[in-house]
């Protein structure tokens, strides 16, 4: 299943997420937020409930990589409980720390089911590469 | 750590419905084969070492992009007053 096409468009508001498995690095909070950050359309913020000191800069990023994709395997498919690709939203991380200037994770994209506000972490092992992809200075 | 010696074609089950098969052994190299129910997700270790590590780098970023968000932002708290 490929939702390379999805546009995450037109969210309004905090919406809860569960992270059944946790977050890589992150494995005991299952709680987040995520929010539209305020004018600017590419980014959001995924907070914790659980713990209001963790949370992630998230990247749209079909705008920026219009090639990007991303394949749900058999596994990912049933863990999100997926009825649609119409319900799922992707998002990259983001990271202002290496010498690259900011950069996002194309390699481990989190995917949202609105359907029933999942979520999860996908690894995908032949992007590693991209795991600091530079974002184009605007 | 339970260490066990196997042969090539062998292989050992982890529970019911977790097999791990020796299918090459070459040199230091070892070609591993997995059954596991697709739930059950395999990485190899440093896939995901480095999935954990940029993702608390990343947190660290994200607590300081807030914080300069924070003092960008004009202070709600006066305009809800009034």
């Amino acid at each position: 299943m490929s939702s390379s096409t999805v546009q995450n468009e037109g969210m309004k508001g905090a919406l809860p997420l569960v992270f059944k498995k946790g977050i890589a690095g992150l494995e005991e909070l299952h709680h987040y937020n995520l929010q539209a950050l305020p004018d600017n359309p590419l980014f959001y913020h995924l907070l914790s409930t659980e713990n209001q000191a963790m949370g992630f800069i998230l990247l749209d990023p079909f705008p920026i990589f219009p090639d990007y994709s991303v394949t749900l395997s058999d596994g990912e498919i049933a863990a999100l409980a997926v009825e649609s690709k119409d319900d799922l939203l992707v998002f990259t991380t983001v990271n202002i720390s290496g010498e690259k200037g900011m950069t996002t994770n194309l390699a481990a994209p989190i995917v949202v089911n609105l359907r029933n506000n999942t979520a999860m972490q996908l690894i995908i092992p032949e992007k590693i590469r991209e795991l600091r992809t530079p974002l184009p200075v605007p | 750590m339970l260490v066990l010696t196997r042969r090539k074609g062998q292989s050992i089950m982890i529970g019911e419905d977790i097999e791990i098969s020796i299918e090459e052994v070459s040199g230091d190299a070892v070609r591993i084969g997995i059954r596991a129910p697709r739930e059950i997700s395999v990485h190899r270790r440093e896939i995901y070492e480095a999935i954990r590590e940029e993702n608390i780098s990343a947190t660290r970023s994200a607590a300081e992009m807030a914080r300069s968000l924070d003092k960008l932002a004009p202070p709600p708290r006066e305009k809800e007053k009034a």
